[in-house]
């Protein structure tokens, strides 16, 4: 598995994927099993990407850009027809009706891309060959979108219509002229079923009783109910009209059978341009959201992963509704460890967050939302971020995260390793001890290990690279927060890469007290602090 | 004739509504669409539930199918139309599903037969009510589930056509006296004043009781009657009430419940399919003083009767129509049966 459901849930990944929403149903369809792009599919990655560019610079025009949407909004689903057809049976009329509604939509989409020279999409010759297609369900020369078993498709079939017609006149003309009579001789007329209701008691009704034209059909205590009998030239053209119906379902059916014969020979090209279209589906969705995120086209690096002004979409838009901008992340991370310090609360997480998000959509093809991004593919994306805990095994949250980052310390090839505080969940001298003793063995290792962590164990480990938020723009001061959800304007979330003698920020108090931890519980914590320095210089 | 009648008045949709099961509402339907063909208006049908399959879903008796006229629009299943496909252009495909399958458009290229599939919900009707109109289709013919008068909503159709028929009672005057109950309490009258208009339209957009006092509204903190009475009959009688609209339905429970706040007032109700109190306790709200008026009227097209019930009994057809007529004065009252032709102009 490329990434992981706990990875995922921990970089907001079902809320990204949410937001990508190809139009079509096999769009939809593909969506669910598509597969990110993964080491030795680099030209296969780049060949994609530039597709994407070149999509998107198409699709700048308004009026194009409406045409392939609205032919993508009316495709059905006709795959499972396309199979039904493969295996020799004949589809319905409203499968019929799908299949035509999915070719006419299909030429237009076909058309809007040929003329716009897309033909990495569908070729010429295959517009060509769904117009041919498109006129096997539309007979007649003028297409229409709407399907129905028209007489041009068999010479027959207009005939024996033209028969059934006649025939059906005929009975009608003989029915009418016989009516005209018999109300010619009584009172009584018709009523909308062509029947003759007579109130049992009314002198009409001997009448009515004694013409050998009519039948009684029905009676109740009041009226008596009579219709006209079919004469025996009438009986006659019941019986032809009977005969012909029966013969116009034969040919219905041989004419759909001959279609469903007919398409056997194209399945194999319709799901070729089935396949096409679900692909132009997903990069179209890719192009939404790349468009909404402002995203770069990611390029191929050769080894590290660079980020220039990245962004964490889903955060960015949280924090744009709560009125904040999100500061764009800088970044580089090479095959060992990169390590990320900073005070609480200074972003470090989110930068780490930023990285696998954009590393992941990069994978899926989709532009990244940064200004600059180059990467390698890598072979997996895994982190530990937040709580581990393992409730079902039983485990703790520092078993957990043990048990788990042992599991991936062992995978290979290396992947993308993004680690939030290693030890943080159990007492700090062996927390301290063991996270310099995972980043020691990462920055070995093959992977591309990103570790946010508090320890200055850490930063004594040789070899490593790093960086660490900028942090409080000035001595946070509780006086300066005028309103509690301000806190976030004094902080400078920017990555600055780490320098030989940087410290790890002391400012836990500093933000434990701005966010409204009782003074006297903050200046006793400082007062332990001090004692503890003294002790250790004294 | 009805059709060329309802085109002049500009009413483009038409609920075909029984009052009970078995009464002849697709014997109506059916004279209704051969009337379309007759005058030439085209027609679109649809269906609200399961009407269209072969046997009535409550009785199990079988169906009258329902034939129609070249030309003519439905709304239904695919499985629907496949059964005699050569007769049928199918035009559009809809989002709806039906318990028969996913919901077309179609029109028929001759004379046949269809089942219509039920269309589940009223946003849903209100769809295909909007396609037929995009298409052109100049009158749609609802076909309700049984007893389901909410098809002859205001909201959802512009008339009606209520069936009586004899399966309603064991006597004429049973049937009689449930016909003209259903006709009164349709046609009570609508809210003319603003403020009472504007008590109803509130309500419904907000959900709450909305009251009329001393020339003002005022929301009362209940959302319905089904709530702890005695918390909404204290709210009733600590002002004086002028007129009080409800967001849902009125049952002759809720009626009595008020009647014992002894404050009568004018009830206000989206629209008759919302009434479902009887006449009994309606009149007797008027007698205490009290009144019910509607944001919406239906307008009642006819009343067709049906003399014949399929248990085996029937009633003289021309008593039955006569004292039908007496009872919902006004409203044209026809028997397709037996109504002859030519004299219906």
């Amino acid at each position: 598995m490329w990434m992981d459901e706990t990875t995922g849930q921990a970089l907001s990944w079902p809320e990204i994927w949410t937001r990508f929403q190809p139009i079509t149903p096999f769009g939809q369809r593909a969506k669910r099993s598509l597969a990110p792009f993964v080491p030795g599919q680099e030209a296969a990655w780049q060949e994609s990407l530039e597709e994407l560019e070149r999509l998107m610079n198409t699709a700048r025009q308004p009026d194009w850009r409406e045409s392939v949407e609205a032919c993508l909004r009316h495709m059905p689903d006709v795959e499972p027809i396309l199979h039904r057809l493969e295996c020799g049976e004949v589809p319905g009329l409203s499968e019929w009706f799908h299949l035509k509604q999915w070719l006419w939509y299909m030429h237009r989409w076909a058309q809007c891309l040929t003329r716009q020279a897309l033909h990495e999409w569908i070729s010429s010759d295959a517009v060509c060959r769904i117009e041919t297609c498109l006129h096997k369900l539309n007979p007649r020369p003028k297409l229409e979108p709407t399907f129905w078993l028209d007489d041009a498709f068999d010479p027959e079939l207009a005939d024996l219509r033209r028969r059934r017609e006649a025939c059906e006149r005929n009975i009608r003309d003989n029915r009418e002229a016989l009516a005209r009579e018999i109300e010619r001789l009584t009172s009584v007329r018709r009523n909308r079923e062509g029947e003759w209701v007579v109130d049992r008691r009314s002198p009409e009704a001997a009448k009515l009783e004694a013409m050998d034209a009519l039948t009684r059909v029905r009676e109740t205590p009041f009226d008596v109910v009579y219709r006209a009998k079919p004469t025996l030239q009438e009986q006659e053209w019941m019986a032809e009209r009977e005969r012909i119906g029966e013969r116009i379902r034969e040919v219905e059916s041989a004419v759909l059978a001959r279609l469903a014969a007919s398409f056997r020979p194209d399945v194999p090209v319709m799901l070729e341009w089935l396949a096409s279209v679900t692909r132009f589906d997903l990069q179209w969705a890719r192009m939404w959201l790349s468009e909404r995120w402002n995203g770069c086209r990611p390029r191929l690096s050769d080894g590290p992963i660079r980020l220039k002004g990245a962004v964490h979409p889903v955060v960015a838009e949280r924090l744009a509704e709560q009125g904040h901008t999100f500061t764009p992340v800088d970044l580089e991370v090479e095959r060992g460890v990169t390590v990320i310090i900073g005070p609480n609360m200074g972003g470090k997480t989110v930068a780490m967050k930023t990285l696998g998000v954009a590393v992941a959509l990069a994978h899926y093809g989709f532009f990244v939302p940064a200004q600059n991004c180059e990467l390698p593919l890598v072979p997996f994306l895994a982190g530990i971020i937040g709580d581990t805990q393992d409730a079902e095994g039983g485990l703790s949250t520092f078993g957990g995260e043990m048990a788990r980052l042992g599991k991936l310390l062992q995978r290979c090839p290396g992947g993308l390793l993004l680690l939030d505080e290693v030890g943080r969940g159990t007492n700090p001298p062996e927390g301290a001890a063991l996270s310099a003793a995972v980043t020691a063995h990462l920055s070995r290792g093959e992977h591309w290990a990103v570790h946010v962590t508090h320890h200055h164990e850490v930063l004594e480990v040789a070899g490593i690279r790093g960086y660490r938020t900028a942090g409080w723009k000035r001595p946070p001061d509780a006086s300066a927060f005028h309103r509690p959800e301000n806190w976030r304007d004094w902080i400078d979330y920017r990555l600055i890469p780490l320098k030989p003698g940087d410290e790890i920020p002391r400012q836990a108090t500093s933000v434990a007290r701005l966010m409204g931890l009782p003074e006297l519980v903050v200046r006793d914590a400082e007062r332990r602090l001090a004692a503890q320095r003294n002790n250790r210089h004294g | 004739m009805l059709l060329n009648r309802l085109q002049r008045e500009g009413i483009t949709s038409l609920a075909i509504v029984g009052l009970a099961k078995n009464v002849g509402k697709t014997t109506v339907l059916n004279a209704l669409i051969a009337e379309s063909r007759s005058c030439g208006v085209p027609v679109g049908l649809l269906s609200i539930g399961v009407d269209g399959e072969e046997r009535d879903a409550w009785s199990g008796r079988p169906k009258p199918p329902i034939r129609v006229p070249g030309g003519t629009w439905v709304a239904t299943a695919g499985a629907c139309l496949d059964l005699r496909g050569g007769d049928w252009e199918v035009i559009a495909s809809t989002p709806i599903h039906s318990l028969l399958g996913d919901i077309y458009l179609a029109r028929s290229t001759r004379s046949t037969h269809v089942k219509l599939a039920g269309i589940p919900s009223a946003e849903e009707v209100r769809t295909i009510l909007r396609r037929f109109q995009h298409h052109g289709v100049p009158l749609t013919l609802v076909d309700g589930a049984y007893d389901r008068k909410a098809s002859a909503s205001p909201l959802l159709t512009q008339g009606a056509v209520l069936v009586v028929g004899a399966s309603m009672g064991r006597t004429l005057q049973d049937v009689v006296k449930k016909a003209e109950e259903t006709v009164r309490i349709f046609t009570l009258p609508v809210a003319e004043n603003g403020l009472e208009r504007n008590a109803v339209e509130t309500a419904l957009r907000e959900r709450f009781l909305v009251g009329v006092s001393g020339g003002e509204l005022r929301s009362l903190p209940v959302s319905s009657l089904l709530v702890d009475r005695r918390v909404w009959q204290a709210h009733l009688t600590r002002e004086e009430w002028t007129a009080l609209a409800l967001p849902g339905a009125l049952t002759d429970r809720l009626l009595w419940q008020m009647m014992e706040t002894g404050r009568p007032f004018t009830l206000l109700l989206s629209d008759p399919t919302r009434c479902f109190a009887t006449l009994p306790t309606v009149r007797r709200w008027y007698r205490m003083g009290g009144e019910i008026r509607y944001l919406h009227a239906v307008r009642l097209a006819a009343v067709a009767v049906n003399p014949v019930s399929p248990e085996g009994f029937s009633f003289d057809p021309v008593e039955m129509k006569q004292r039908v007529q007496e009872v919902v004065r006004g409203i044209p009252v026809m028997d397709v049966v037996r109504d002859a032709i030519s004299t219906e102009a």
